[in-house]
This record gives structure tokens, C-alpha cells and sequence, in this order.
């Protein structure tokens, strides 16, 4: 397991590679924020193919452990921006469901608004067919004549 | 990614990473520190500390790539 915290060549970072189809970057940022006080973080690589994290402890720390330990970080971080993803549109709703028992108004206002497009659509569907019915009568005609 | 020379240190901070922004708001913030200069080569932002020792201008480099870590998640 070991191998997935490399040390560079000076031995002063342990340095870390990440598929970005796996780690985001922006969990990389957000297990990176967490580190900022007890590590120095350089990021390096290629956003879109793999993500190099250079990290040297602060203090007597080793960079293995702390390398291990920045994989959990990132593990909490993508599994809760997953959950966050599935949550949404059921958060979404939720929330439109509070402001509407909330305030009743905005469901007629919606239901005014849906109202008025149906109408809209109707007229508009009207006018289309008063302009086929003369259009068949001016044919009528000339066809008579 | 980091360079020490006789008198001063240098760090190229990738751009993919870094917001030029982070890096504008990091300089504006060393620079009381010691002497620092900034240019842009090709992918990387390149940062140049001197005017103190080379353990301190190590460490100031460091702590500037965390600070401009910060800067560019949190959108400063």
C-alpha cells in the first residue's frame, strides 16, 4: 500500500499521483485546504490526466503516514461531493415545496402563469387556423372564377 | 517545481493549479518579507525570493505556495 506515496528525490516531499476520473481536483482542493496548516502542498501535473501532490510536513512528521493520510482525506471529500450530486435535485425540491406551503400565493402564481401560457398557446393556435381558412377560401375562389 | 541558488530560491508554481489572481494577492502579501519578482513561462508562474537566507527564502516559498494554494480555492 506503501507505494501509492512515493518520496521525491531530495527525500523532503512525499509525492502523490491521482487519476482525475477518480480524485476531482476540486477534492484535491478541498483535501488540500484541510492539510495547509500541518504541510506545504504543491500541486503539479496534468489537471486532465494525472494530478501530482507534493507534500512536506511541518513538523517531525512522516511524509508516508501524512501521504496516507491525505488519501483518507480525499476519500471524505469524494464520497461527500458524490452525495451531494444525489442529494441535489431532491434538496431542490424540497426546498420548493417549503416556499410553496410557506406562502400560498406563490402557488397561484405559478398556476396564473401556467394559466396564461395555455391561453397564450391557444390564441396563438387560433390565429394559425383563421389564416389556413381564409387561405382555402381564397383558393375556393379562384378555382370558381 | 523548486529551485535554490547561491542567493535566492526560486518556485514555478503550474498554472493548471494556481489563479493568477492567488498569485497577484501572495505577492502583494510577501512582499514585506524579502525581495520577490514574478514572471510567466510558458505553463508556469516562476517566483523569485531573495534578500534573506536560503533556509528562510525556503521555507517563505513554501508558505507562499500554500498561501496561493488558499487564495485559489477559496476564490480570494
Amino acid at each position: 500500500m506503501q507505494d501509492k506515496v512515493a518520496i521525491s528525490n531530495d527525500k523532503s516531499f512525499a509525492v502523490i499521483n491521482l487519476d482525475p476520473k477518480i480524485y476531482s481536483l476540486n477534492t484535491v482542493y478541498s483535501a488540500a485546504y484541510v492539510f495547509l496548516d500541518k504541510a506545504y502542498i504543491i500541486l503539479d501535473g496534468d489537471p486532465k490526466k494525472v494530478i501530482k501532490v507534493y507534500l512536506k510536513p511541518k513538523g517531525k512528521f512522516d511524509p508516508i503516514k501524512m501521504g496516507l493520510e491525505f488519501y483518507n482525506e480525499l476519500l471524505n471529500y469524494a464520497r461527500y461531493s458524490a452525495s451531494v450530486k444525489e442529494s441535489n435535485e431532491i434538496t431542490k425540491m424540497m426546498i420548493q415545496r417549503a416556499l410553496f406551503s410557506a406562502d400560498s400565493s406563490l402557488v397561484q402564481e405559478v398556476e396564473d402563469n401556467e394559466i396564461e401560457d395555455l391561453i397564450k398557446e391557444l390564441e396563438q393556435e387560433e390565429d394559425e387556423d383563421a389564416k389556413e381558412l381564409v387561405s382555402v377560401l381564397k383558393d375556393d375562389e379562384e378555382t370558381e372564377k | 517545481m523548486m529551485r535554490k541558488l547561491k542567493n535566492s530560491v526560486s518556485i514555478a508554481l503550474n498554472k493548471s493549479f494556481y489563479t493568477k489572481k492567488s498569485l497577484d494577492l501572495c505577492v502583494e502579501r510577501f512582499t514585506n518579507l524579502c525581495k520577490i519578482s514574478k514572471q510567466e513561462k510558458n505553463d508556469r508562474y516562476e517566483v523569485r525570493f531573495s534578500g534573506l537566507s536560503i533556509e528562510d527564502l525556503e521555507e517563505i516559498s513554501l508558505e507562499f505556495a500554500n498561501q496561493a494554494l488558499f487564495f485559489t480555492k477559496t476564490g480570494s
